[in-house]
């Protein structure tokens, strides 16, 4: 991205220029010159948090290693990641005691919708489920302005969503890598971006008017009998917001494509429509646009007749460990795949990896087992972390290490779902 | 002007009404009635013993209900009830005192209601994705589904249709924007001068070369059946064997076409036939019956269904329902091959293994030889089209097309907006939307610009979205009387889910809805609306069954191999066509406790070992039951699979279905802590046995008391509601895996005896399925007053409250009077007070 030569603005300009008075992320127009450069030059580059969810569990005799600390042994489902075994660290132990003790929608929805939420979904009375805002998108919140694309969410389809709203609310996935490829490396012409600019400044403005009638439509209302309405005037509002920050994007060209990456093809098996989407994930945190990535690695329903596991994965989970830690092995040989991707980008004196947290999980065990889950940390977090071991962290929550995450990525939270204390890792 | 003024001489008719009795303006003491419950509770629920995790002690502590008042409904559920005190306890209070205590204590809840209600905001509703859905469609005349991408609604007290739970989201306003924009582009289109002629488009067997129609083309014509091959390998793609394929569509014209798929349906007994299932966009559009596999037909089925116009990648996908097993998914067409499941299985298993990845999808007939295969022979499909009934062919463009030729936004809103609003509009309202359009688009922008601009701006304004009752300020609660407009929209989201049509518009504009006789004639009408049955089955009967959970059920396929999609769909299908029924013919909803008869197709039938000989195909039908396995909704396999674990039976899952779903009277969550249900595995025995020993446990029999029973009546339906006369023995959920071949889990005969505390006659004479029954008919009253309450909660679009008491008596008996026919329950809730105001 070429920021060096682009005059900086001062944030009073923005406020003057636009029609309401709203809080303005910190675009990178906006950070002085020379902090910009020295970002270029070799300071600290960001940490990115990447969420990776493998559904239905794994087979933890194939994947849990019997010893601890940084002699843990390579199992048979951890082996394709044996060139980064210094880079990863194996936590298991860890589970969502809150969502787990209420079971308030069986253990398979609670697998997906609770993973990175941890919410105890019956805690509201009267609503069977309500979930609350899951980690990537707390990350979200204090990142998110600061690159192009707030945020991506990946999976191959028809599995329920791990992300959630700060309402709780489930954000669909995007399937289509050609698409997302279309958008990181969108076309930069004049013509384009006058088109993507109209698009926007419609929006905007169908907004602007809604919000004015709306208010004066609860003028007319007593406001015991207003709710709701304004809740969705919170949310105009908000949107609104989130479109003025989309129309300043508009100012800074996409980026070009890296030399060597192509675009993704039509793909054709689960398989390469995965690695298309790992593809797409590591361009987009190669390109920094984005800093938060959540992806869904496979579905219990997804079949892999290319490895000879031609059955739904969750039949295997029910009566065949074998074929069941053949597709955990096969999955994980895809993270390999990934892990490969981003080491080979240098980013100072170290890699994208090294400035990488990762998280590569699911929230069951073997036999729809949850409170002993299986998961991987990954990455240095930027320095902060010390890969390269096995922990059993003996029933703590899970929410732990999703603050140990944020907490890579400068982010301090001190709450969040069940959370007890930090992890030291 | 004039219509505050009228609106204020209601307000006023209506304080007077309800302030003629004078209503408590303050909390009594608890004094004197402290004495019954000190006789009657304390002994159990004190300090020490607290039985049941309750202590009235605690509430007879404090001077007045305030603040506990959610405990005392729970004392007031109890003593309606007459559940507690006990039956057998010894001091048990004369008829009278339970009615002094009633009357007391409901009283003083209403007054604390009253008291309170100052302070508890009430939600405007808006339209959940259903209704969103029907709404755009009805008020352009085309099909459309853009809530279908917006994030699930919530149900609150298990419906989506309460204010409270539809909440807005972030997410769901940008979807609101992506559906205003992609239905202002979908109903502006143009349409050519002309309508396009018909072609017509065949996959006969030489025809497959891909050469591009003008009209639309199937992409990648290969994949046309090309599950078949001959023996020697050359392709004739003429047999179905497989079982489900399918292709990208492109068409170049919107409009209806004709879809007519030919061929023989082989192997099949006489008078079966091959269901095929067509999906298109990834929605299932229908399932097809043939015609009997004996009859020299040549088609297997016509249809004809609206595409909309696309660039190329429409998924077109046909399923062989009940054809030969292979090549699908897991769980899918085992449905009709019961009997040699396992040798499917393994010949499937071996098929993938040598196929699959290395030799392509091809199918050669001597693989199949030796296999009870069904195929279709010569199959081929027949697209064409577009026809068209009129022209231009949307209600929209054929609606405005004087005023869309003029060029005229401003006529064009003024048509539109008080059906989108739902209210008569002020000439401000079209000039704000006009000048919205003139000001958002560009000096030279075209009319049709202009135009989407405005249509945009339309869908998302909060008088579209919402369901607006626009309480003045300072009204007190229940004291505003519906306008007229509102009272139509209230009327039409709760009968049809849809907005207002034509007829009931021109009723609110004429101000005719005050008139209890014609809003009579209006809710007549609409109950007679086939919209009525659909909408209800859909948007009540669903939520209030939880149907939509059998989607996500997933019985062990080891113990039931023959549980497959299509026994899954029938299943949730039985109670829709059963209610939508009941609906139609203004039945009585006693026969959903019990009835001589269900709707079946043939897999159904098969399941519940009807003679499918009679009954063939997928579509449902009224049977006459042959004996008393079936009839009433808990004879149904669908919430018999729903109450149940992967692998075996709840019965406190049934148990408490039937307090929660026939009575409305849930039981409260257990205790924290208590954990679950862990089998003994040391020595394996029925449910029954198991059950009573956590019974033993005081902590668990207050509750279980009440659940398992209904449960434990209903053992000889297994998890997934076939019928069975004896039980596996229950065992740790891990133990299967770890077992040899072989072995073999100790069986049980079932007792199905209903040992409920108190019991009518028929039902001590009784067992099983049929001693529920007598007993559910038995308190036919209870199950009337949770159906009205679940029914009057999702009409208002809020939860009910102990204030409307008077309101549910009254609607019950109005619906009693007629024998509970459900239209006299419907009109009774439209015709209620609370129905009216806010």
């Amino acid at each position: 991205m070429n920021l060096n030569f682009r005059p900086t603005l001062n944030r009073r300009t923005f406020l003057r220029g636009s029609s309401a008075i709203i809080a303005l992320p910190l675009l990178e127009s906006m950070i002085p010159r020379r902090r910009v450069g020295a970002m270029v030059n070799g300071a600290k580059p960001p940490v990115r948090l990447v969420f990776i969810h493998t559904e239905s569990g794994m087979w933890m005799d194939a994947f849990k290693p019997k010893t601890f600390g940084s002699e843990f042994e390579l199992t048979p489902t951890l082996e394709p990641l044996a060139d980064f075994k210094s880079d990863f660290t194996v936590c298991t132990g860890l589970y969502h005691p809150a969502a787990f003790k209420r079971n308030a929608c069986g253990r398979h929805c609670q697998d997906t919708t609770c993973f990175l939420t941890g919410a105890d979904l019956g805690a509201v009375p009267g609503v069977p489920t309500r979930n609350t805002v899951s980690v990537d998108q707390v990350a979200v919140r204090h990142l998110g302005d600061r690159t192009r694309f707030p945020y991506l969410h990946f999976s191959p389809g028809g599995i329920n969503s791990i992300v959630h709203s700060e309402t709780g609310t489930p954000i669909p996935a995007e399937t289509n890598p050609q698409d997302a490829f279309n958008r990181l490396f969108a076309d930069n012409s004049l013509e384009a971006r006058t088109a993507a600019k109209r698009r926007l400044a419609l929006n905007k403005s169908v907004l602007d008017d809604v919000l004015d009638s709306a208010r004066e439509l609860e003028r007319q209302i007593g406001s015991q009998d207003k709710a709701k309405l304004d809740e969705y005037l919170t949310n105009v509002r908000e949107v609104e917001r989130r479109t003025q920050v989309s129309e300043k994007w508009l100012d800074h060209p996409a980026p070009a494509v890296p030399s060597g990456a192509k675009a993704p093809t039509d793909s054709g098996t689960r398989t390469e429509r995965i690695r298309a989407l790992l593809d797409v994930t590591a361009l987009a945190l190669q390109t920094d646009q984005t800093r938060v990535v959540t992806l869904q690695i496979g579905g219990m329903g997804c079949i892999y007749p290319e490895i000879d596991a031609p059955e739904g994965y969750h039949k295997y989970t029910h009566e065949d460990p074998k074929n069941m830690q053949k597709v955990d092995r096969h999955r994980v040989s895809h993270l390999a795949y990934f892990l490969d991707r981003i080491k080979s980008v240098k980013e100072g004196e170290n890699n994208l990896l090294f400035n990488s947290t990762i998280l590569y999980g699911s929230g069951m065990g073997s036999w729809h087992e949850s409170t002993d889950l299986a998961n991987i940390l990954i990455g240095h977090g930027g320095g902060v972390l010390k890969p390269g071991q096995h922990i059993d962290f003996k029933g703590k929550p899970l929410a732990n290490l999703f603050l140990t995450m944020l907490d890579t990525a400068g982010i301090e939270e001190k709450r969040f779902a069940d959370v007890t204390e930090r992890l030291s890792l | 002007m004039i219509k505050l003024q009228a609106c204020i001489a209601w307000f006023l008719v209506v304080s007077a009404a309800i302030h003629a009795d004078e209503p408590a303006t303050t909390l009594t003491t608890l004094r004197e009635n402290k004495l019954f419950y000190n006789e009657h509770c304390l002994r159990c629920h004190d300090e020490a013993k607290a039985a049941g995790g309750f202590r009235i002690d605690e509430l007879l502590a404090k001077p007045n209900i305030e603040g506990v008042e959610d405990p005392w409904m729970n004392v007031l559920e109890k003593l309606v009830s007459r559940e507690m005190p006990p039956v057998d306890e010894v001091k048990r209070p004369s008829p009278a005192d339970f009615e002094k205590q009633i009357a007391w204590l409901r009283g003083e809840l209403e007054t604390s209601e009253r008291l309170t209600a100052a302070a508890r905001p009430r939600a405007q509703r808006r339209l959940n994705r259903a209704e969103y859905n029907r709404t755009v469609s009805d008020l352009f005349g085309v099909p459309l589904r853009p809530a279908d991408g917006f994030p699930p609604d919530d149900k609150l007290h298990g419906f989506d249709t309460l204010a409270e739970g539809l909440n807005t989201s972030v997410v769901l306003l940008e979807r609101y924007l992506d559906a205003a924009k992609s239905v202002a582009a979908r109903v502006l289109r143009p349409w050519p001068e002309q309508a396009p002629t018909a072609t017509t488009y065949s996959t006969r067997a030489n025809r497959i070369d891909g050469k591009d129609d003008p009209n639309f083309r199937l992409f990648d014509p290969n994949s046309f059946l090309n599950f078949g091959g001959t023996d020697d390998g050359a392709w004739d793609r003429r047999h179905w064997v497989g079982h489900a394929w399918g292709t990208d569509l492109r068409v170049q014209h919107s409009g209806n076409y004709k879809i007519k798929m030919h061929g023989r349906p082989r192997h099949f007994a006489k008078g079966e036939r091959a269901i095929i299932r067509m999906e298109l966009d990834e929605r299932v559009v229908g399932l097809f019956d043939s015609p009997p596999a004996e009859e020299a037909s040549d088609i297997l089925f016509e249809t004809s269904v609206w595409i909309d116009q696309n660039s190329g990648s429409l998924p077109f996908v046909f399923t062989f329902v009940n054809g030969n097993p292979f090549g699908g998914a897991v769980g899918e067409t085992v449905d009709y091959y019961p009997s040699c499941w396992q040798r499917h299985h393994d010949a499937k298993q071996k098929y993938f293994r040598e196929h699959i990845g290395k030799t392509g999808d091809s199918w050669m007939p001597h693989e199949l030889e030796g296999l009870d295969i069904r195929w279709i022979e010569d199959a081929r499909l027949e697209i064409s089209g577009p026809y068209f009934d009129a022209w231009p062919p949307t209600g929209f463009q054929r609606e405005y097309a004087t005023e869309l030729k003029a060029g005229d936004v401003r006529a064009v809103v003024a048509g539109l907006l008080p059906k989108t609003y739902r209210r008569s509009v002020a000439i401000e309202d079209i000039d704000r939307i006009v000048t919205f359009a003139e000001t958002s688009t560009d000096k030279n922008s075209s009319f049709e610009d202009k135009l989407q601009a405005a249509l945009i701006r339309i869908l998302m304004a909060p008088e579209f979205l919402f369901l607006v009752e626009a309480v003045p300020p300072s009204t007190p609660r229940g004291n505003y009387r519906l306008t007229d407009w509102e009272l139509a929209s209230r009327l039409s989201y709760f009968l049809i889910g849809t907005m207002p049509d034509s007829e009931l518009r021109a009723a609110a504009e004429r101000g005719e809805l005050t008139d209890p006789a014609k809003l009579d004639a209006q809710v007549q009408r609409l109950l007679n609306d086939p919209r009525c049955s659909a909408a209800l089955t859909e948007g009540f009967l669903n939520s209030w069954l939880q149907l939509d959970r059998l989607a996500g059920v997933m019985p062990e396929p080891k113990l039931f191999p023959h549980f497959g999609d299509d026994l899954k769909r029938s299943m949730a299908e039985e109670p829709k066509a059963f209610f939508a029924a009941l609906l139609r013919e203004n039945g009585k909803i006693t026969d959903l406790l019990d009835a001589n008869y269900t709707w079946a197709n043939e897999r159904l039938a098969m399941h519940y070992g009807l003679e499918r000989e009679t009954i063939r195909g997928s579509a449902l039908r009224r049977v006459d039951l042959p004996n008393r396995q079936r009839g009433g909704l808990l004879g149904m396999a669908g919430l018999l699979t729903l109450t149940s674990e992967a692998t075996r039976t709840s019965p406190v899952k049934r148990g408490i279905f039937v307090l929660e779903n026939i009575f409305n009277r849930p039981p409260p969550p257990p205790p924290p802590d208590v954990g679950e249900l862990i089998p003994n595995t040391a020595s394996a025995k029925s449910i029954r046995e198991h059950l009573a020993l956590h019974r033993e446990s005081s902590a668990c029999a207050g509750c279980h008391n009440r659940i398992d029973p209904w449960g434990l009546a209903l053992e000889n339906y297994d998890a997934v509601g076939a019928w069975r006369s004896t039980e596996l023995a229950w065992e740790d959920p891990s133990l299967p895996q770890k077992r040899k071949e072989g072995d073999h889990l100790p069986t049980f005969p079932i007792n199905s005896d209903l040992e409920l505390p108190i019991m009518s006659d028929g039902a001590k004479q009784a067992t099983g399925l049929d001693a529920v029954r007598a007993e559910l008919l038995h308190r036919q009253e209870d199950f009337a007053r949770g159906f009205t309450e679940k029914m009057m909660a999702y009409g208002l679009g809020r939860g009910l409250v102990i204030s409307d008491h008077k309101q549910i008596e009254a609607v019950i008996t109005a619906f009693k009077k007629e024998d509970y026919r459900l239209h006299a329950l419907l009109l009774a809730i439209v015709r209620s007070q609370t129905f009216q105001t806010r």
